[in-house]
């Protein structure tokens, strides 16, 4: 009786086949969704990262620049240099350069050249160990009288209402609107109240006394300065996105990170300081740092210094996602008012 | 030779455990329920995640836009400040209600709130009679904003010395409202 029952107890094929179905449907299903929880949190993660490294760069930066004196380093070139390899460039003064950068010649006219400088002599009046024709510029004859820019800065120019091409580099967008502005704004130069004694005392009288922590020196004669150091190259042909929103796959960015240069102006035996300020993932467009990132049709300079008002705009573009190939940006910014007085 | 021992021994073992060594559809129906169960549980704490992660990146927005208003407003009261005098009117022409840069602002990534024509707003105090209860936020009123020796004059615009201001911002997202409010004081010496 017990075998017949039994026997009587297994499935019919239909029953098997539906019951296989249900169960082959419901482990897809389940895959899917595992899948799909992979994706997003794999997203959510690298979404997550990006943005709080951004925002800790901002903080950082912030609590850097609370007290600063920002600077605006320009000089007017006092003897020419034609289009050959020369080792140094002198101008009226180097003071507020920072000692290893890029300076802007001839901005905006045909004779625009990048030339990177890797340091400055203890007269104050040479740029040492010239490289020529930097981020995609050409060599160019560059005459007494022509004023230069470090590179780094980036400040509103005079003229706001329908400047010539060769009186600014960019336009951003502004608090009340479009500013035109000259320089990259990859940099940012600035001093701090410090006391050469090692002491608490800033004071020196009235005012304060300016200056830098060298070495773990205070000094007098110290300078700061943040700037962008690019670190590694990512193109969008390589990352399928159109990373800047302009409409092609065709551009190739810096990635670097937001580095703190600390030097002695006038005396090349001192050290210089540098340390990054957060993880190497800021962007920047190739041959155009402080271009438009974001295809708002405005130019995104790191920092936009405006000395009258005292206002540095910072704005961050930071990437992540790249090693598990879905490269991911996050745009950040802030304004900082530098309540000292601007001293160059 | 353990191996082939073992191999042996595995082998009588299915083979004496026959039929009975298989699953049922009912177990692989259960078991699969259990992974589906866990798989919703993973799947909706993902989710979750999600979602803070985007109030997150959205309180990172209104932390920067509240701050960096902030700071406009300590600019150009400082400038606004080599004329004592003016100081009031130059920064309530600037930033108060109608001013040139006004007393609203946007955030890029963020949605209003019903009814609000903008994420941001920027509140001068100019009456010094207001409390903390009144402001919804700690900033030691009532005070003396205009120096003459009481916290009575409901309205300083005219001879104030210093002023408290608000920052809010306030976004929708998905039915839920949000705010931040960045209190702070502007000087006029």
């Amino acid at each position: 009786m017990n075998t017949r029952k039994q026997s009587r107890s297994g499935h019919t094929l239909l029953e098997l086949t539906f019951s296989m179905s249900i169960y082959v449907v419901i482990l897809l299903s389940t895959l899917g969704m595992l899948e799909r929880d992979t994706h997003l949190s794999q997203s959510v993660l690298s979404t997550t990262h990006v943005e709080q490294m951004a925002q800790e760069l901002i903080y950082r930066l912030k609590g850097e620049l609370a007290n600063a004196q920002g600077a605006n380093p320009t000089a007017i070139i006092t003897e020419s240099i034609d289009d050959h390899a020369h080792s140094a460039l002198r101008v009226d003064s180097t003071l507020g350069f920072p000692n290893e950068g890029v300076l802007v010649l001839d901005r905006g006219t045909a004779s625009e050249e990048r030339i990177a400088y890797r340091d400055l002599d203890d007269t104050e009046e040479y740029f040492k160990t010239l490289e020529r024709e930097q981020q995609c510029t050409q060599g160019a004859d560059h005459n007494v009288g022509s004023e230069l820019v470090w590179g780094g800065l980036a400040e509103p120019i005079a003229q706001q209402a329908n400047p010539t091409a060769d009186q600014y580099d960019g336009l951003a967008m502004g608090v009340l609107g479009p500013v035109y502005f000259r320089g990259d704004g990859s940099g940012f130069a600035y001093r701090k109240p410090i006391d050469p004694t090692g002491g608490n005392d800033l004071m020196q009288g009235d005012n304060l006394k300016w200056g830098a922590v060298v070495s773990n020196i205070p000094t007098l004669d110290g300078w700061s300065a943040l700037a962008f150091q690019p670190r590694y190259t990512i193109s969008e042909s390589k990352t399928g996105q159109d990373l800047n929103h302009d409409g092609d796959k065709l551009d190739l960015f810096d990635v670097g990170v937001v580095g703190r240069r600390r030097w002695v102006t006038g005396d090349t035996n001192w050290d210089t300081d540098n340390i990054n300020m957060g993880p190497s993932a800021v962007l920047q467009e190739q041959c155009n740092w402080g271009g438009d990132l974001d295809g708002d049709g405005f130019d995104d300079p790191l920092f936009l210094w405006d000395k009258d008002t005292r206002q540095l705009q910072i704005r961050l573009f930071v990437i992540g996602g790249i090693s598990s190939g879905n490269p991911l940006i996050r745009k950040v910014e802030s304004t900082i008012f530098l309540r000292n007085e601007v001293e160059i | 030779m353990p191996q082939g021992k073992g191999l042996t021994i595995m082998g009588r073992r299915r083979k004496a455990s026959g039929k009975k060594a298989g699953f049922t559809v009912l177990e692989m129906a259960l078991a699969t329920v259990t992974l589906m169960v866990g798989i919703m549980s993973i799947s909706a704490a993902t989710l979750r995640m999600h979602q803070l992660s985007r109030q997150n990146r959205e309180k990172a927005l209104a932390y920067n836009a509240v701050h960096g208003v902030a700071e406009r407003i300590n600019s150009a009261s400082a400038i606004a400040a080599m004329n004592p005098e003016t100081w009031v009117e130059t920064v309530v022409e600037a930033y108060g209600l109608g001013g040139v840069v006004g007393a609203e602002f946007d955030v890029l990534g963020l949605t209003p709130s019903d009814g609000a024509n903008s994420v941001g707003t920027i509140q001068l105090i100019t009456d010094e009679t207001l409390t903390d209860a009144d402001l919804g936020t700690v900033m030691g009123m009532p005070r003396d904003l205009n120096g003459d020796g009481d916290a009575l004059d409901t309205d300083v615009s005219a001879n104030a010395n210093m002023l408290p201001v608000l920052v809010t911002a306030k976004w929708r997202n998905k039915g839920i409202d949000s705010f931040m409010k960045h209190p702070l004081y502007i000087m006029g010496y």
